[in-house]
């Protein structure tokens, strides 16, 4: 019944503690772009592909005393801080969801800052266009973040480097 | 008989030379015409890829003039 929660629980205790909503938001859709089954739908929004179900998840999570969120003041704004608690990790080892190489992802993505993680899932938004048409796409929607031509060439690397490590 | 053979080849060669030449030189014009279409194509289909990605830019701003908070909200 909770399989989609469990399977969101699952990528959270990998990873051991997420910073960030738009870091946690990115991390899922490159999972689930690449190979992995998390069933949220995604579309862009302001810092690329967003997903609304998977906002709601988290706050069900929160609410029924699974996840952890630390709310603190970092300069203008808030961040956002999940780990999984321990009626969490109870719940988990229940209801244990098969997700192979799941942690080595994960860890590897978690490593990134958000600003990166932004550009990748951007990048995999718009999968479906050649290079050049991709790096129009992110000089125009995403002008505000000053990416270059060599954190694009980056970020397809590091898809692929993620791409390795599911196959 | 070789002069009367010689007759019958001038007589219907030539036409037959030019029938073929001009058939060549339209298949030819025909190409460049193609091409000239697809190039035009080309320049359409990323004309209109430019359109939409300013589209979505300014989609994107709209929604983010509208809803300020939302900005903070997904960090």
């Amino acid at each position: 019944m909770l399989n989609d929660h469990a399977k969101l629980m699952q990528a959270i205790r990998v990873s051991g503690e997420i910073v960030g909503r738009k870091k946690l938001q990115k991390m899922i859709y490159i999972a689930k772009k690449i190979s992995f089954p998390f069933q949220e739908r995604f579309q862009f929004h302001f810092y690329g592909p967003y997903s609304e179900e998977l906002t709601l998840r988290v706050e069900e999570l929160c609410n029924m005393g699974f996840l952890h969120e630390v709310k603190e003041k970092k300069g203008g704004y808030f961040q956002y801080r999940y780990t999984l608690t321990d009626s969490g990790l109870e719940f988990l080892s229940d209801n244990e969801v098969d997700m192979p190489h799941l942690e080595e992802f994960f860890s590897d993505m978690n490593d990134q800052n958000a600003r990166f993680l932004e550009l990748v899932s951007t990048i995999l938004y718009f999968d479906n266009l050649p290079k050049e048409e991709v790096a129009t796409k992110v000089f125009t929607l995403k002008s505000s973040q000053r990416y270059t031509e060599a954190e694009i060439d980056e970020a397809y690397q590091y898809i692929e480097t993620l791409k390795g490590k599911v196959q | 008989m070789i002069v009367g053979a010689l007759s019958v080849i001038l007589a219907f060669g030539i036409p037959i030379t030019a029938i073929i030449t001009s058939h060549i030189q339209k298949q030819t014009k025909m190409q460049q015409e193609m091409l000239k279409d697809q190039l035009e194509l080309e320049k359409l289909k990323h004309e209109n890829y430019l359109i939409e990605t300013e589209k979505m830019r300014l989609e994107l701003e709209k929604i983010r003039l509208e809803n300020p908070k939302d900005e903070i909200k997904l960090m």
